[in-house]
């Protein structure tokens, strides 16, 4: 009887197995480990990097980003068309898009995602990009118009914005909790600090992008550096984010695992002062002393491993709008020369709080050991994330720190809200007027050569003489996968291409 | 023994509330809030101050506390302002996998001790206590994140015998969910297994040397007896506390081993909220805690009751 029983049970298991395992295979599934959670869910409040994956997977834009950030390529909007006087943008909508409730998405639901997105104002990004907007309607059913206040040359490219996102207006009071949007997967689930779950929306119009992605993705977070690293080698996940450089070795040399990494970077890492106050308000001297005492290269060797690319111009080279310009060397008598002259008052510590996150105190303890090579002492106070975002960042109660950019590739936004007047990159509250006049200058050609020539000017003010900024050197991001991804592409941003990945699992 | 468990209910409600002040002022208290954690740096002053005023953090802190504490004395403990689920349902879905934790850490961590802490006891100057000192002094000493790094290594990354990180139910998937328990609980269970030998030893030296011992083995008693009936039970009554204490510090979170595993319990939980300062759900999972403790420390002050018939609650 007992026998019986044991081989009724076993039967059981190989009915189950058998019956489970070709469901299991049939639907394909794409695990990637991310250092964040998601914060925010609704693509026109959310703010943080994680937030970048439900808001491309969700949703789509009027036009989305290429690989380079530079070429918007058609998404809701098949095609555009621009006035002579370089003003209004009339976009054509492309028809039989759905939203994942299968509505279909017209000009009305554009036409309510931008004044949604004025609306929240400063407390999301959309207002920001969309800055030179006058106005905007909807002609037709397919039809969209929107009328800028002056030429922006970045109009089109802020339209890829995350924060751009198309959302639908009959869901939006769920739009935290079930979001809905038009974009390659429906939303499944989230649970904080576990998962989240994305299903491929099979109506999505983009036919040729839904056969190479697959069919569910799902999110992990894992905050812990080696650990998510140790969840990709031991084939938990597929891909993970945030890969430091230590380790880029050994994922290239390992077989089972690629590496992937950006063309180009438009994240810096910097040290600002403080223009509101003493020390560093009104001595020019004292900016410059520093900027001569910083050694760069140690910086890159022992922070950065060798990685990413040295100099003060925030254009990195293989950019289209570089130029070269003269960067001040590494001279420490030169710096003890420029101190003296400042007439700063060397007893006196310079305030220094930063991040506690690694890469930040290591360059801090770096620039505060070439500063006490010319004499200068440096009070580093290390700060918990918000403590830091919240005093330091927002309450601007620093003299100089540390600065971690990640922004736009274009030239406007690789800096014009680090260097323009009371923008949010800018706690050093840095103002020129004849800077903000180069900027709108620049923004307003379409002329490559010419703008290059605005950027140049402002790099000569700013970078080499005023000094708000010394940039340190480029930060390059990598993602590590194994073999069933078969192409994917890390934005200029540090963030992945959704909408340019190939998978083989 | 009704009455003073009655007693002690009543003063836990006062203690509660006493500490929910405490925990509510001091978050506060802390730089950097929800509106810092939603918006980044590039956002500025403006919108902070418009979403701290949506996000009601601009009221006076004892007027935020009367509207939280009068929600919560009605059972509503509110939202994450982030995920926007309620903090009972988020703290309630980690509660199973902090028990499993709780239960195979304590296990692994009682099957070392106990027999080691005994032996080391009752032959103090024995190999076997010597290298058992010699263990648990390592295992105090070692980092818990170290060790846990060390384990994924082994047995995930080297070789591919356990999954590094995560959580499955073991009533959904028995295999898997064993696979994925036993490299947390083995971190926790050395760790706890470490001090927790060190106490059984000193428990069973203190006893071993008592003149019930001696009479015990004078009226012709076998060891076996004597230990077993005599000297375990009253060394036990140390162990039960520190024991009590560790349940608390397991369920409620062992957040650094929980972080290294990536282990969704209620530890990588609370762990996550103080980061972007969810104020709603940090009250409610301390709270959540310190209503462990309190019930621990109850169940033990009963347990000395049952080990001791000498005392009495009355």
């Amino acid at each position: 009887m007992l026998k019986h029983k044991k081989i009724f049970i076993l039967n059981l298991y190989i009915i189950f197995y058998f019956t489970l395992i070709p469901i299991g295979f049939a639907k394909s599934q794409m695990k990637i480990g991310l250092s964040a959670d998601v914060v925010m869910l609704d693509p026109q409040l959310a703010q943080s990097g994680p937030d970048w994956t439900p808001q491309s997977l969700i949703w789509n834009r009027l036009v989305e980003y290429d690989n380079t950030m530079m070429d918007p390529i058609p998404s809701i909007a098949k095609s555009w068309e621009v006035s002579k006087d370089g003003k209004v943008w009339s976009f054509k909508i492309r028809k039989g898009i759905t939203f994942h409730s299968g509505r279909e998405l017209t000009s009305s639901d554009i036409v309510f995602s931008f004044k949604r997105g004025f609306e929240i104002g400063p407390k999301g990004r959309f207002a920001g990009y969309m800055v030179s907007v006058d106005s905007y309607k909807a002609l037709s059913t397919y039809e969209f118009q929107v009328t800028l206040k002056h030429v922006d040359v970045t109009f089109l490219g802020n339209l890829a914005a995350p924060a751009a996102a198309i959302v639908d207006k009959d869901t939006i009071d769920k739009i935290r909790t079930e979001p809905i949007g038009s974009g390659p997967y429906e939303f499944v689930e989230w649970s904080p600090g576990e998962k989240t779950v994305y299903r491929k929306f099979n109506n999505y119009w983009d036919k040729k992008m839904l056969s190479k992605i697959p069919d569910e993705i799902v999110v992990i977070p894992i905050l812990e550096d080696q650990t998510r690293l140790a969840n990709l080698q031991s084939g938990n996940v597929d891909i993970i984010d945030g890969v430091e450089a230590v380790f880029w070795a050994q994922i290239q040399n390992d077989p089972n695992t690629t590496l992937w990494g950006q063309e180009l970077t438009a994240s810096y890492k910097a040290v600002i002062f403080n223009f509101e106050k003493p020390p560093f308000k009104g001595n020019k001297l004292l900016r410059q002393a520093i900027a001569h005492a910083i050694n760069k290269e140690a910086i890159h060797q022992t922070v950065f491993f060798g990685t990413g690319e040295v100099g003060c111009n925030l254009i990195p080279k293989s950019h289209w709008a570089y130029t070269e310009i003269a960067c001040y060397d590494y001279n420490p008598e030169k710096a003890k020369e420029l101190l003296k002259r400042s007439g700063y008052d060397t007893s006196r510590p310079i305030y220094f709080p930063t991040s506690s996150r690694p890469a930040y105190m290591r360059t801090a303890e770096v620039v505060q050991a070439n500063l006490k090579d010319i004499g200068l002492k440096t009070d580093i106070e290390p700060q918990e994330w918000s403590y830091y975002v919240q005093e330091t960042w927002i309450k601007r109660k620093f003299e100089m720190q540390v600065a971690w950019y990640a922004r736009e590739i274009d030239p406007d936004g690789l800096f014009s809200s680090v260097l323009r007047k009371e923008q949010g990159n800018n706690p050093m509250r840095y103002y020129n007027p004849a800077i903000e006049t180069l900027f709108d200058g620049g923004k307003s050609v379409y002329d490559r050569e010419i703008r290059k020539k605005y950027y140049e000017a402002i790099m000569n003010t700013a970078i080499l003489d005023e000094m708000p900024i010394i940039k340190i050197q480029t930060i390059e991001r990598k993602w590590a996968s194994n073999k069933k991804i078969k192409d994917f592409n890390i934005l200029p941003k540090g963030l992945p291409n959704y909408y340019n990945f190939k998978w083989g699992g | 023994m009704h009455q003073f468990i009655l007693r002690r209910m009543i003063q836990m409600v006062f203690v509660l509330i006493l500490f929910s002040v405490i925990v509510f002022t001091v978050l506060r208290l802390v730089p950097g809030d929800s509106a810092t954690a939603q918006l980044g740096l590039e956002a500025g002053d403006q919108a902070y101050t418009e979403l701290r005023a949506e996000m009601g953090l601009d009221q006076p802190i004892f007027i935020q506390y009367l509207s939280w504490a009068s929600n919560v004395s009605q059972g509503d403990f509110g939202v994450s302002w982030f995920s926007q689920k309620p903090v009972i349902s988020l703290i309630k879905k980690r509660i199973p996998a902090s028990i499993w934790l709780t239960l195979s850490a304590l296990t692994i961590a009682l099957i070392i001790s106990i027999p080691v802490g005994i032996i080391s006891g009752i032959k103090p100057n024995s190999w076997i206590a010597h290298i058992a000192t010699f263990f648990s002094l390592t295992g105090l000493a070692l980092p818990s994140f170290w060790m846990g790094l060390m384990l994924i290594l082994t047995f995930s990354v080297f070789n591919r015998w356990l999954p590094p990180s995560g959580y499955v139910s073991p009533f959904i998937d028995p295999i898997m969910g064993f696979k994925h328990l036993i490299l947390p609980s083995l971190t926790l269970g050395i760790e706890i297994a470490a001090p927790l030998t060190r106490f059984i030893r000193s428990g069973m030296l203190d006893v071993m040397n008592s003149e019930y011992i001696r009479t015990a083995r004078a009226k012709g008693l076998t060891e076996y007896l004597v230990i077993s009936q005599h000297a375990l039970r009253n060394a036990m009554l140390s162990v039960v506390t520190i024991l009590g204490v560790f349940i608390g510090y397991l369920l409620g979170g062992s957040i650094i081993t929980e972080s290294v595993f990536n282990y969704p319990g209620i530890g990588t939980l609370l762990l996550q909220a103080i980061h972007q300062r969810d104020y709603g759900v940090i009250q409610g999972i301390i709270l959540f805690i310190s209503l462990i403790f309190m019930f621990i420390n109850l169940m033990v002050d009963i347990s000395y009751a049952i080990l001791d018939p000498r005392i009495r609650y009355e």
